[in-house]
């Protein structure tokens, strides 16, 4: 991963007449961030929804610019970007996931919203009763959340002090932990309403500083895309393989299996994360959430092919030995790229690295609010409140506490993993969304029979082999990229748990459901009613 | 709404407006209906080709065969599907928006906040 090389002092892209503007850019960007925080503390939410949803009122396209923003975090922008200029065909694979996992939310997000639901808790609890199928939820919530927030968290630390020209082991230990703390504050007070202006401004600022560094390679090939994509196949590690499968990296033997099993995870896991999930219930109606996805659908497809085109970008005009001279998995790339699309000294190179620097600042701000946020709100509503006799008060203290203590143990494992690979943590977190929530939400929604007992066997099965096929994984040892390289006890041999896990769930959800002789037929027509219309069953009558 | 639904659901009170209810019910079904079929048809759209082109570049080479230059047959597969997917999407939303509309109510905060589980479900207290 990124750690080794970036941490070695030999890497400094951004050169010394950059550094002070771009520290002072940092600087303005805290400032101003602070300053919207305080804002946001003055206005008092009163109630949890409020807090949590914006009161279910943001308009279909400020929310659909809000979930666009969700997808651009800071690892899909730079570890993307750089699987892309270093593995050409295949990276190119991976940047669709992120289209495609869109495509699995917008034909659920209807049912989700309409459902009334806004955590796992609650869509746990749509078609299973007690206080188990909320603690499971919140398993998974954390299970998903945690992983999440300390890869973003220890990437943050890492670009920004590279950013700042001292990627040394002390600063990025002291970025990551001042980055978390104020990611902690964020979460802790801004709410919904606050982190999705976080999000619709690193949108259009994301897209048009990707377009105008791409813009800039292309011109430093006489405006000729066919000359920076040959460019970009002639100075790639491997000519002849780049545009074709096969360059990223495979366990031996399955490798293509793996491979399948490895987009499928990415589709569903990259779509089902509890920040998502939340979103879409901020929405003011099923069909306005549906109109948001559509939204964020072209703004990500927009982001999908600049991200492309950036990658190639980066293997033209640098070259893949240059960019592993840096970084074996190329996630420095785009940084690189920032600062060699103009001549040195000049003042276009400096504002181009400032503000990919904003737009780094604002990606990890936004992206890690969002999932410590929705992580502090199942605790506070899943298992603080739920089913207890607690005040709204009571609730929305227990959210800024549980949003301080996620940002705290966080920021804590982000720097005392900082020098180590944590690509287990990002395949345990997309593996769980993946194989917990998908079958449970599909059951949920469309299976009639799904019961209580069917719910806790899935997800407390799926949560089981994920976390076991983990640790078994060439993720966590006997491989050069593990956590533990010279340990053997890789015995899965796939990168992707959910390749087991996801069939696995779906069949214990059934086994549950089936052997269980509860019927839920009239639980099921009522709340197949309400996902349709929003509506409560027997209303419309009562009214007229 | 299920076919065999009955015009008041079980377990409410009794409403003399049978007809209004019945004819509601049906409208749901036809609305369920519409909207399936419009989410089938962007599913199709999508998951076809995505899945062709993922199973062939996992075990295949085709997807590296030249078109054009550099340009690959992947890499044209790629940027149709983006294209793809952005198109479908429109209509599908239009299709959707189309069905659902008069049907379907927005949720405000403050019905959330009266909620309470009942069986295993949560209904909005009024």
């Amino acid at each position: 991963m990124t750690v080794d090389i970036l941490s070695s002092a030999v890497l400094d892209p951004v050169g010394p007449d950059a550094r002070r503007p771009v520290i002072i850019a940092f600087m303005i960007i805290i400032g101003l961030s602070l300053l919207w925080l305080f804002t946001l503390a003055a206005v008092e939410e009163n109630t949890p929804e409020k807090l949590y949803l914006a009161n279910r009122s943001l308009s279909p396209l400020f929310n659909g610019f809000a979930m666009a923003g969700e997808q651009i975090s800071v690892v899909a922008l730079f570890t993307l970007s750089g699987g892309i200029a270093l593995f050409g065909y295949d990276g190119v694979i991976y940047a669709m996931d992120c289209l495609f996992g869109l495509a699995v939310l917008l034909l659920l997000a209807q049912k989700m919203h309409n459902s009334g639901c806004y955590t796992l808790g609650d869509l746990f609890s749509m078609r299973a009763s007690g206080t188990a199928p909320r603690i499971a939820a919140t398993m998974v919530t954390l299970a998903v959340s945690m992983p999440l927030l300390i890869v973003q968290l220890r990437a943050a630390g890492i670009s920004a002090a590279v950013l700042i020209g001292r990627p040394t082991d002390g600063v990025e230990v002291l970025c990551t932990v001042l980055i978390g703390c104020l990611i902690a504050c964020f979460a802790a007070v801004a709410g919904l309403r606050g982190n999705s202006f976080l999000h619709v401004v690193k949108v259009p600022i994301t897209v048009v500083t990707l377009a105008a560094v791409s813009l800039l390679a292309v011109r430093r090939f006489d405006w000729d895309p066919g000359s920076l994509l040959s460019a970009a196949v002639e100075k790639s590690v491997k000519p002849d393989g780049y545009l074709k499968p096969g360059l990223w990296p495979r366990v031996p033997h399955l490798g293509a299996v793996d491979l399948v099993g490895a987009h499928v995870v990415a589709v569903l896991g990259l779509a089902l994360v509890p920040h998502m999930i939340l979103r879409i219930s901020a929405s003011q109606s099923g069909q306005a959430a549906r109109r948001s996805l559509s939204i964020a659908s072209g703004l990500i497809a927009l982001f999908v092919l600049l991200l492309i085109t950036a990658g190639f970008a980066a293997a033209a005009v640098l070259g893949g030995a240059n960019i592993l001279a840096v970084d074996a998995s190329g996630e420095a790339a785009q940084i690189q790229l920032a600062s060699s699309v103009l001549s040195d000294g000049s003042q276009g190179r400096v504002a181009i690295i400032v503000v990919v620097a904003c737009v780094v600042f604002l990606a990890v701000l936004s992206t890690v609010t969002s999932a410590t946020f929705a992580a502090a709100v199942s605790c506070a509503h899943d298992v603080f409140a739920s089913g207890k006799d607690r005040t709204e008060p009571e609730e929305m203290r227990a959210l800024r506490v549980a949003a301080v203590v996620m940002g705290v143990v966080g920021l804590s494992a982000a720097a005392a993993l900082h020098r180590y690979p944590t690509q287990f943590l990002a395949s345990l977190s997309l593996n769980v969304a993946a194989s917990c929530i998908f079958p449970v939400l599909i059951y949920s929604f469309f299976w009639r029979r799904f019961n209580r007992r069917g719910l806790l066997l899935s997800v407390h099965g799926g949560l089981s082999l994920c976390a076991i096929l983990t640790i078994l994984s060439p993720t966590v040892s006997g491989t050069r990229m593990a956590l533990f390289p010279d340990a053997h006890f890789n015995w899965y041999p796939f990168v992707s748990p959910g390749l087991v896990a996801l069939p696995a769930t779906f069949f214990l959800g059934w086994l549950g459901s089936v052997t269980s002789r509860d019927d839920h037929e009239l639980d099921f027509r009522l709340v197949e009613y309400r996902l349709l219309t929003g509506k409560e069953p027997g209303r419309e009558s009562a009214r007229t | 709404m299920h076919p065999h639904l009955p015009p008041t659901f079980p377990g409410l009170p009794p409403t003399p407006r049978h007809t209004r209810d019945a004819a509601q019910v049906q409208h749901v079904d036809s609305f369920r209906k519409r909207l399936h079929s419009a989410q089938r048809a962007f599913l199709v759209a999508n998951a076809v080709p995505y899945s062709v082109g993922i199973l062939l570049s996992s075990f295949t080479d085709i997807p590296g065969v030249r078109i054009s230059g550099h340009v690959t047959l992947g890499m044209v597969w790629v940027v149709a599907q983006c294209v793809v997917f952005v198109g479908t999407a429109w209509v599908c939303e239009i299709r959707s928006a189309r069905s659902s509309d008069p049907t379907e109510e927005p949720l405000a905060a403050t019905e959330v906040s009266g909620a309470a589980p009942v069986g295993g479900l949560r209904w909005w207290t009024r």
